[in-house]
């Protein structure tokens, strides 16, 4: 089968990274240090090249609060916290990205190395024994000391760029180098959606993101690229149940699972794939 | 053939010796030879110093194994004397000690980076981009905080009886210093 372009622009970067923070920690001179007395000055930016005007938010805000307070600073660590490994400019930079095309042409694991080894930290969501469930990662700086603020912007910025960008270009080898294995991912996904008797909110979670990526990219029918995002969205809200202890522990957790299934079932059953 | 080493009584045994690095073959008498075994045996000084190994040897040479291990247990109980004197240190501000901080991962207050700061560069700072701070100040720090500026806003949050704002200002102004007229 040959890969043909969907109604909708495939490659958009707002498709692989959904937005993301940057947060300044300060903590007063005067004071033991709290969790609560930690002053936390947070921006939001969409796309990783609005970070540094989200930095200039942040800066004018932190000015604000450093005419009420004096931060705990000392020449060498910089601003201090709490934590010894927090310090220095005590600028975190977050994001998430939806990495599916790199998982299923098997790059995600040295995309991976490589985040780590420019002191970043690469955070997959772990639950109901899926291990990094739906391809999605929280991704934000781990080193804070030794780069000024405006360096560490740019540098998080160009990682975040060229991550998107890896993602994207594995979508498009995806449709175009292997169609199978992309059509096998998503119809696998959408043949259990469609009849699964029981489905955990995490086994669901997991089994959307090959269906996010198709919607994304304007193969599905059906259903549209938001409404599988609030969807992903409400599964990661609902609490784990711990491990059953006894039987109508497990009834109790069957149940809740049936009764996601039947609602997905029905959710999915003219859901169709158009590659 | 008189005894090669104490030259009195008659050799009645060979014994081999290594000396400047080469075997050697002494004619010895009985009770040198004894003597030699004793020594062999029983490597351990004695109080008065017999049967004590030599601890000579020349450049290049490996040091006898003992020496060694001497210099080895030494250094490891300075490595634990260290370690323990920087584990009991503690804050003299909050009263943390340097143990407490490493378990919890927490330290106590502002004044516990400059206490532990010998074991906060050991432990936790490799993961960083540099070993010290290279970006923004605080106002108090650089002098941007003008005292004339500060003084205005702290009379005009008494007149309007913002006394947080106030005692926030005074903080600021206090640690100013004796920056004056800045």
């Amino acid at each position: 089968m040959s890969a043909r372009r969907g109604p909708n622009s495939q490659f958009q970067a707002t498709h692989v990274v959904t937005g993301g923070s940057m947060c300044l920690y300060r903590n007063d001179q005067d004071r033991r240090f709290g969790t609560d007395d930690q002053h936390v000055i947070t921006e939001l930016w969409e796309l990783p090249s609005d970070i540094p005007d989200a930095y200039t938010r942040l800066e004018a805000a932190e000015r604000r609060l450093a005419a009420e307070h004096v931060f705990a600073w000392h020449p060498e660590f910089g601003y201090l916290s709490p934590f010894p490994d927090h310090c220095g400019t005590g600028l975190h930079v977050w994001a998430e990205f939806h990495l599916e095309g790199l998982n299923l042409i098997g790059d995600l694991q040295p995309v991976r190395a490589g985040i780590e080894a420019m002191r970043m930290t690469f955070h997959g969501v772990d639950a109901d024994g899926i291990h990094n469930a739906g391809h999605i990662f929280r991704i934000w700086n781990n080193a804070t000391l030794g780069l000024p603020e405006r360096k560490l912007v740019r540098r998080v910025m160009r990682t975040f760029e060229d991550l998107v960008t890896q993602e994207l270009y594995a979508r498009q080898m995806l449709i175009e180098d292997t169609p199978r294995i992309f059509e096998d991912s998503i119809m696998r996904a959408l043949a259990i959606l469609r009849s699964a008797r029981l489905l955990s909110p995490w086994e669901l979670f997991d089994l959307l993101s090959p269906i996010r990526l198709a919607a994304n990219m304007g193969y599905i029918a059906g259903i549209t690229g938001s409404e599988v995002i609030s969807l992903m969205a409400a599964q990661a809200k609902k609490p784990d149940l711990p491990p059953p202890q006894s039987i109508a522990d497990e009834r109790r957790r069957d149940n809740r699972d049936a009764a996601l299934a039947d609602r997905i079932n029905k959710r999915f059953a003219r859901v169709e794939f158009t590659f | 053939m008189k005894c090669e080493i104490c030259h009195e009584a008659d050799a009645a045994a060979v014994i081999h010796v290594k000396k400047d690095g080469e075997d050697r073959e002494l004619y010895v008498c009985k009770a040198c030879a004894a003597k030699s075994r004793h020594k062999k045996k029983n490597p351990n000084p004695k109080p008065n110093g017999e049967g004590a190994p030599s601890l000579e040897f020349g450049d290049g040479e490996e040091p006898p194994e003992f020496v060694k291990n001497l210099v080895e247990a030494t250094l490891g109980f300075m490595k634990g004397v260290v370690e323990s004197e920087q584990n009991s240190r503690t804050c003299p501000a909050c009263k943390t000690t340097w143990e407490q901080a490493k378990e919890s991962g927490h330290l106590g207050c502002p004044n516990c980076w400059k206490a532990f700061a010998k074991n906060i560069r050991a432990n936790f700072l490799s993961g960083q981009y540099g070993p010290k701070h290279v970006g923004s100040m605080p106002p108090t720090v650089t002098g941007e905080a003008s005292r004339a500026y500060l003084e205005r806003e702290l009379k005009a949050a008494v007149a309007r009886e913002d006394f947080k704002r106030a005692a926030a200002l005074k903080r600021l102004i206090d640690a100013l210093g004796g920056k004056e007229g800045q």
